[in-house]
């Protein structure tokens, strides 16, 4: 197993994991306390962490996003944040990998615009679909059709690579 | 489906690959562009001034 440092760690994830917890923390002092937890939990752990199971990135992306989680709970604050895998066959660390988002872009690619467009505000920028819609200039019912067209078509092109 | 696509975009958020993030921001861009030319078109209509912070958005 590769020899890992926590310094090391923490100088190539520190950029990563304070963005990602701004991106749902608003309170400074709140998300620079929450980037301190997830170095001081990741020092903790890491005699524990095997490459085996998960790469380094996809290891700290899990407890950055289990300390957001916890936050989120202890404050009583309601926000969405991604659940357990859908299917007990397709675990996140099967598909959870930087690769992953490379072919998710290139199968956006291969989308319609609108299509590509619609899916990045929905799951990328968290719009609803009604927002959406009047983001779009179109109608509800139009965009409620891309939407799902674009799911098809990204299932089929995914399918061999989650 | 959607659930992966929660999750994945979700890891976007820390792992930030640049490919996937062109995706989002031309997304983005081109909401505030289409709400910036509804500003102009009303404007050239008679409509209301065209609020600041919509053009400085647009100038990304």
């Amino acid at each position: 197993m590769t020899e890992i440092s926590s310094e090391q760690i923490y100088l190539d994830y520190r950029s990563k994991v304070a963005a990602y917890i701004s991106s749902h923390i608003r309170n400074k002092e709140d998300a620079e306390d929450l980037v301190s937890d997830v170095f001081m939990k990741v020092h903790a752990s890491l005699d524990k962490f095997d490459e085996k199971k998960a790469s380094v990135s996809t290891w700290i992306y899990t407890i950055t996003r289990n300390t957001v989680t916890d936050f989120l709970r202890r404050n009583h604050i309601s926000e969405e944040l991604p659940e357990d895998a859908p299917s007990p066959l397709l675990t996140e660390e099967s598909y959870m990998k930087e690769e992953t988002l490379s072919e998710l872009a290139s199968a956006l690619n291969e989308l319609e615009d609108d299509e590509r467009r619609i899916i990045a505000l929905r799951y990328g920028s968290g719009f609803p679909l009604t927002e959406i819609a009047e983001k779009l200039d179109l109608s509800y019912g139009a965009v409620k059709i891309r939407h799902r067209k674009a799911l098809n078509k990204l299932e089929e092109l995914m399918k061999n690579k989650i | 489906m959607e659930q992966i696509l929660k999750n994945l975009f979700d890891f976007q958020r820390f792992a930030r690959d640049p490919a996937l993030q062109r995706i989002i921001d031309e997304a983005e861009n081109y909401t505030e562009a289409i709400e910036l030319s509804d500003d102009m078109l009303d404007l050239a209509a008679g409509g209301t001034a065209i609020d600041p912070q919509k053009i400085k958005g647009a100038k990304k």
